[in-house]
């Protein structure tokens, strides 16, 4: 019997969901099974970043943002999705070694762990998001966020985003490791100070503005911002722009994955051949 | 004459010209098989056979995909077990449940899970209580049980059975019969690679070719029985080689001390 094209290609993605949310579980399961610490730890730089900018607020008054947005989920929607993108992107640099062990189970690809582990970031700060959003909704007594559509929009994206950059950066990372690190110290330190997590666009001169809006994070921070509420002015701020550096993220990383994952299972080797007991 | 076309099609792994060493110490490799091609095809029962157990179990590491070759390839026609009997994917800080749970989401066939992780939980013994316990806290022994039956609950085309430590096929008791059972029905209509050392009789009973590697090299292929004979000489002769090899150190050793003893006096 020939097997029906459609109906195996469906059962294909059907069978790869299912192992991308187990690798996902199995995530949870080994943070859990560290402790307490294992889980909360994830929300810990966050919260900690979060509640030191808020009292730096307090003790300066009318600096930071809080005439459109309420100033706890004004600095959560910056910080929360940059750390999902920066979580996500260095899971993705370094997870293939990580997650050795798994490739036992020849049926369980890199591209699964890796895309296993972005999801439970996303979800872990999907989770984060969500608690400050009701936080501040059941503060305010209304709803914190105005267009939840284009908030979970824009929050996908930056969750692509992230997995784009980290498997693009992958296998030059595998090749050259210092690569990785600088890319890894380019994502946690200078895209913090220059994605609009510590500032809004708008306080930006004209002249200025591009020199932070190369930096599509900058784009996505304002957008949703915009998402809670639609009068929260974005000068120059493009979804356009940020999506095309989501698409192309994923299809350039995509495309070198595809082309170079037999190296990812490469382990190091001892080649010398001088070096072989041979029986010979 | 078989028909080469369907030869072709009962094709299900195709090793060519492939080599591999293996770390032996501190940056240094020793030669597991080298320049190796084999064909097997469906239905196949074949057990492997060498003096070293490293080189037996490394051809069937790479032969079953967890490995790969220095140099060759190692095709798959079909779906090909890990060695059964291992497991480098549990993680002793989960339970048995978590890391069965784990591999039936990845090879059990849809809606199979459940029934699946039953089956496991039956094959290792394993009551609830301990069933939900880090692997960690169980004795090894039923750690052993437990890779045996994860590697057992599922069906592939190939079945590649490694070292297995704590079944014996031939014992009565309940519990190697169940594993016997299973086992009997994963390789029924299908093929089946062993590698020999440590488990000839389990290779005996249930291969029906061999093929025997003697310095990594292959030397015969055909009967288990003749392998076997041939693994033991070879074995005898490299003992023999050792024993004499001692007896001249020693008794160098032994006029050195009388050349000195002389010079004393």
């Amino acid at each position: 019997m020939v097997p029906n094209p459609l109906g195996r290609a469906i059962s294909q993605i059907l069978l790869q969901g299912r192992i991308i949310s187990a690798v996902a579980r199995r995530e949870i399961q080994l943070k859990a099974a560290k402790g307490l610490f294992g889980v909360a730890g994830v929300f810990f730089e966050p919260l900690a970043l979060i509640g030191t900018f808020l009292l730096l607020r307090v003790l300066i008054r009318g600096a930071g943002e809080g005439d459109y947005i309420n100033p706890v989920l004004w600095l959560a929607s910056g910080f929360v999705p940059f750390f999902m993108f920066t979580e996500v992107a260095i899971k993705a640099l370094g997870g293939v070694e990580k997650g050795g062990d798994l490739y036992f189970y020849r049926r369980l690809r890199p591209l699964d762990s890796l895309m296993g582990n972005a999801l439970l970031s996303s979800q872990i700060f999907a989770t984060l998001m969500l608690l400050f959003i009701l936080g501040v909704s059941a503060w305010e007594w209304q709803l914190a966020v105005a267009v939840p559509g284009f908030a979970i929009f824009i929050y996908l994206g930056f969750s692509l985003l992230g997995f784009g950059v980290g498997l693009s950066t992958l296998i030059l990372g595998h090749r050259l490791p210092i690569l990785a690190w600088i890319v890894k110290t380019f994502l946690r330190r200078f895209l913090l100070w220059t994605s609009c997590i510590f500032f809004p666009i708008r306080v930006i001169p004209d002249e200025f503005r591009h020199w932070i809006l190369w930096n599509p994070l900058a784009h996505g921070v304002e957008l949703f911002r915009q998402s809670l509420n639609p009068y929260y002015p974005a000068p120059d701020v493009s979804a356009l722009y940020f999506w095309s550096w989501v698409v192309g993220s994923i299809g350039f990383g995509l495309l070198i994955y595809g082309n170079n994952e037999e190296l990812l299972y490469l382990s190091e080797q001892l080649s010398d051949a001088d070096k072989v007991i041979d029986a010979d | 004459m078989p028909n080469p076309s369907t030869a072709a099609e009962h094709l299900v792994i195709e090793a060519r010209q492939v080599s591999k060493h293996l770390p032996a110490g501190v940056a240094e490799l020793r030669k597991a098989f080298a320049d190796l091609s084999l064909d097997v095809h469906r239905g196949h029962r074949l057990a492997l056979f060498s003096a070293n157990a490293y080189e037996a179990r490394a051809l069937l590491d790479c032969l079953s995909g967890i490995e790969r070759p220095d140099q060759g390839s190692v095709l798959h026609h079909g779906s090909v077990s890990w060695p059964v009997g291992s497991n480098q994917a549990f993680h002793n800080k989960l339970s048995g449940y978590m890391n069965a749970r784990f591999a039936a989401e990845i090879y059990s066939p849809p809606g199979k899970v459940e029934d699946d992780l039953r089956l496991i939980q039956e094959v290792s013994g394993a009551d609830d209580r301990l069933f939900h316990q880090p692997l960690g806290s169980w004795h090894s022994s039923m750690q052993k049980t437990l890779r045996l039956a994860v590697s057992l609950a599922f069906d592939f085309d190939v079945l590649a059975v490694g070292k297995i430590g704590n079944w014996d096929h031939r014992e009565l008791h309940p519990e190697s019969t169940r594993i016997r059972t299973l086992f009997e029905e994963r390789i029924d209509g299908r093929t089946l690679i062993m590698a020999a050392p440590g488990q000839q009789k389990l290779a005996l009973d249930y291969c029906d070719m061999g093929l025997a590697i003697v310095d990594g090299r292959l030397v015969y292929q055909g009967d288990p029985e003749i392998c076997l004979e041939l693994i033991k000489e070879e074995k005898q002769r490299t003992k023999d080689e050792l024993r004499d090899e001692y007896n001249a150190r020693l008794a160098r050793l032994k006029d050195n001390d009388e050349g000195a003893e002389e010079y004393d006096d």
